[in-house]
């Protein structure tokens, strides 16, 4: 691009902003050159005769709507769109009104939308209409489109957080424990098998803890139960300039960003490295495409090398903070620099060896112990992806149908983004988001990552299909958006949030706890001597949120199937087993809610089992209550 | 227009003296937690965003975020390597970091209001590519 003609877009652009109607080319708007002179002008014609000035670039597009304060966008929205603006502030006034009524104690294995109220659907049956018709609205400002999608992640991930009150998934409240440990300690603790991933790639951890002494808070528990509301409003803007880089139409923006919430059912956003590092990674990949893409011929050298260095910043940070997100970025990168013909390569090469490094240096104990398992399981594509898979022969009716109300959420978002590729099939610019969408499939030849991999690769994943979903659903490039794509859009979200509400809530019975169940490890953490064992059937329950170092635990139900057998048939003898296989100082039995549901619907142990237990290990003698309320019990063995 | 450009030195002087007061008074609320996390998102990155010259607001701020959270990320594990772990002195560094990056911009002229009237990022290649190409 000419000097001359860059000069001219970046002193206009701010009056503008693009539409899928008004695509002119570069060379047409430095033409402009006589009526550029008033920059009071709002409405611009471009002039034809631009034979003067050259450019590389094909095709770019400026818009002829006046683009003002923010105040003035509402304003807009509002003249063009009124129905969706009213639909919109009737959902945000009323949006938490039916949480008081919902009771998590009547929940079923169908999970949290087993007790949602009737209320709460309307709501979010209003969001959906309201959505479809402002992607319908023909003036309606993108601000419109991306309030909705606020509305949406709000009332999604919000109700939870309202209705239970406490931290969800067991394993988050470990999290909370190495945030305890580091701001206390100022250390890591890279030998402790129990938080060894956690300890090797602490950034996350490291990160939030300096959070937690600036807020002057006691816990991180202050913060970490309403992470999936903040991680998932952090990774909109970062997810709309993604899907920005590859298209110019904002609708599809919107509506990729819409997809991509409805299709994050997998429960990744939670207070955990893999939610912050995977915004980060979309950022990298936003630096890349926005920055460094050879084609970007007006970026100058200097803003280049400043996003090199952003870039590398970040590579560092997220090497440091998370084991497979590095994985995929440079997987990512390596991809853009391959499909760019070789250009770009520093990027690549910088993410390739910082991961080297990080592998090598600061999470050198973890590789050493696991280098090995990670060997075995590499090229073993089947195994890695049925390790992740929940074996639903055992499994209750209601986990039955969450588990296939996920499958089937995940082929219908593949399906989506199948049409969308079908759709952009002789597009050049079809293959960098496929190729976006396809490479994290590699990494299920790499491992079984603790039987998740099929989840992150669908994480990974979901970008790029969400980009072709909303191209599948998109205007052609002409026409405009219809009331009856509209009412398409709407007809084909009902369902897809359906499975999504089923999917990501279903496991919440077992996944939340009550106050209950909270009280009586806070009481356990009180009163236990640091040193003590702790014993449960699993490790469904809040537990080593704090002083991490000073407790060992042994989750009795999970171990190997000689134990799991024996717990059933002689639990006494099994725990005293347990007990007395390492002296300790003082040995806890704890019994709670969150277990039993977790084992009767998994079908881990048979109904009754925890109840067995508990009813066994007291009749023995040998154990005492000392500690119980209606969700949990902790026992003592009496010797000690 | 009210630019991210414009309200940056505004809004890392407003988070950096309110968390600090905060800090000061013992205060533990949800008000200093908010503060604390928006100083953290904003504060050592923001500054330095006119390095990217003229970038299109949405994106500046997307980078910003992510920047400040790298930095964030980067002195909380040197601190911990380094065994020097200090959240005041973490504070410290990542106002001065801030500080310097809004200093070197303000040399530039970068925060001036003409500044962030005129300024805004062509469309991006991607764009451009994919403009005769949509479905």
């Amino acid at each position: 691009m000419t000097r001359v003609g860059y000069d001219y877009y970046r002193q206009y652009a701010p009056m503008r902003e693009e539409t899928a109607e008004d695509v002119y080319s570069i060379n047409q708007l430095a033409g402009f050159s006589s009526k550029a002179a008033n920059p009071a002008m709002r409405t611009l014609r471009p002039e034809t005769n631009s034979s003067s000035y050259e450019t590389n670039v094909s095709v770019t597009s400026i818009a002829f709507k006046p683009k003002g304060p923010m105040l003035d966008r509402v304003r807009s929205g509002i003249r063009s769109a009124p129905a969706p603006v009213i639909m919109l502030a009737a959902v945000m006034v009323a949006l938490f009104s039916n949480v008081p009524g919902i009771r998590p104690e009547n929940m079923t294995d169908t999970g949290l939308v087993s007790v949602l109220p009737l209320g709460w659907f309307v709501q979010l049956a209003l969001l959906i209409v309201s959505f479809a018709i402002a992607m319908h609205a023909k003036d309606c400002p993108p601000i419109v489109r991306t309030v909705h999608i606020v509305c949406f992640i709000v009332l999604i991930h919000g109700t939870p957080d309202l209705v239970y009150g406490t931290l969800r998934y067991s394993w988050a409240w470990k999290h909370i424990g190495v945030v305890d440990y580091i701001s206390r300690t100022g250390t890591v603790n890279p030998s402790d098998p129990l938080y060894s991933p956690y300890y090797n790639w602490p950034g996350f951890f490291t990160l939030f803890s300096l959070g937690k002494s600036f807020a002057g808070a006691k816990s991180a528990l202050a913060f970490a139960s309403w992470a999936p509301v903040y991680f998932n409003l952090l990774l909109l803007a970062p997810l709309s300039a993604f899907f920005g880089s590859f298209t110019k139409d904002k609708r599809v923006v919107s509506l990729a960003c819409w997809l991509f919430y409805i299709g994050s059912w997998i429960g990744q956003d939670y207070f955990a490295p893999q939610a912050l590092n995977f915004i980060l990674y979309i950022v990298v990949l936003v630096l890349w495409l926005r920055f460094l893409d050879p084609d970007l011929s007006y970026i100058t050298k200097p803003t280049r090398r400043a996003a090199m260095v952003i870039m590398v910043l970040l590579q560092v940070a997220i090497a440091t903070s998370h084991q497979l997100t590095p994985v995929v970025m440079t997987l990512a990168l390596t991809t853009m620099v391959v499909l760019r013909k070789g250009r770009g390569w520093r990027v690549a090469a910088s993410a390739v060896a910082i991961n080297a490094a990080w592998l090598a240096s600061g999470a050198r104990t973890f590789t050493a112990r696991n280098l090995k398992s990670v060997a075995d399981g590499f090229g073993s594509v089947t195994e890695n992806a049925n390790s992740s898979l929940s074996d639903l022969a055992k499994a209750s009716s209601g986990q039955l149908i969450v588990a296939q109300m996920g499958r089937a959420l995940s082929a219908a978002m593949l399906l989506l983004a199948i049409v969308g590729i079908v759709r952009m099939r002789k597009s050049k610019s079809l293959l960098l988001p496929l190729a976006l969408m396809a490479l994290p499939g590699t990494l299920l030849v790499a491992s079984s990552y603790g039987g998740e991999i099929i989840f992150r690769v669908y994480l990974f994943a979901l970008p790029g299909a969400a980009f072709f979903g909303a191209v599948a659903l998109a205007a052609p490039k002409e026409g405009r958006w219809t009331l009856r794509r509209s009412a398409l859009l709407a007809g084909l979200s009902v369902p897809l949030i359906g499975a999504m509400l089923f999917a990501h809530y279903g496991g919440d019975r077992q996944y939340h706890f009550t106050r209950n169940e909270v009280s009586g490890s806070e009481w356990l953490y009180s009163n236990a001597p640091p040193g003590s064992l702790v014993i449960g059937l699993t490790s469904n329950l809040p537990w080593a949120f704090e002083h991490t170092e000073q407790y060992r635990y042994r989750w009795l139900a999970t171990e190997d199937d000689p134990v799991r057998e024996q717990i059933i048939n002689e639990p006494v003898q099994t725990v005293n087993d347990a007990i007395d296989a390492k002296p300790t100082v003082a040995s806890f039995v704890i019994l709670n809610r969150g277990q039993q549901v977790q084992v009767e619907a998994n079908g881990i142990l048979p109904v009754g089992a925890v109840q067995n237990v508990q009813t066994k290990l007291l009749s023995s003698g040998r154990f005492r209550i000392v500690f119980q309320n209606a969700d949990v019990t902790v026992m003592k063995r009496e010797s000690e | 227009m009210i630019s991210a450009k414009r309200v940056t030195p505004y809004l890392f002087f407003g988070l950096t003296f309110a968390l600090a007061a905060m800090g000061a008074a013992g205060s533990e609320t949800g008000v200093r937690t908010l503060a604390a996390f928006a100083f953290l998102l904003v504060c050592p990155g923001l500054p330095w965003v006119w390095v990217l010259g003229d970038v299109e607001e949405r994106v500046a701020v997307v980078v910003a975020i992510a920047l400040s959270v790298a930095i964030d990320v980067l002195l909380s594990e040197a601190m911990i390597y380094l065994r020097v772990w200090s959240p005041v002195w973490g504070f410290v560094i990542l106002a001065a970091i801030g500080g310097l990056g809004l200093a070197l911009g303000a040399k530039r002229g970068y925060w001036d209001r003409q500044g962030s009237e005129i300024r805004q990022s062509p469309p991006v290649a991607a764009s451009m590519r994919a403009a005769q190409d949509e479905p």
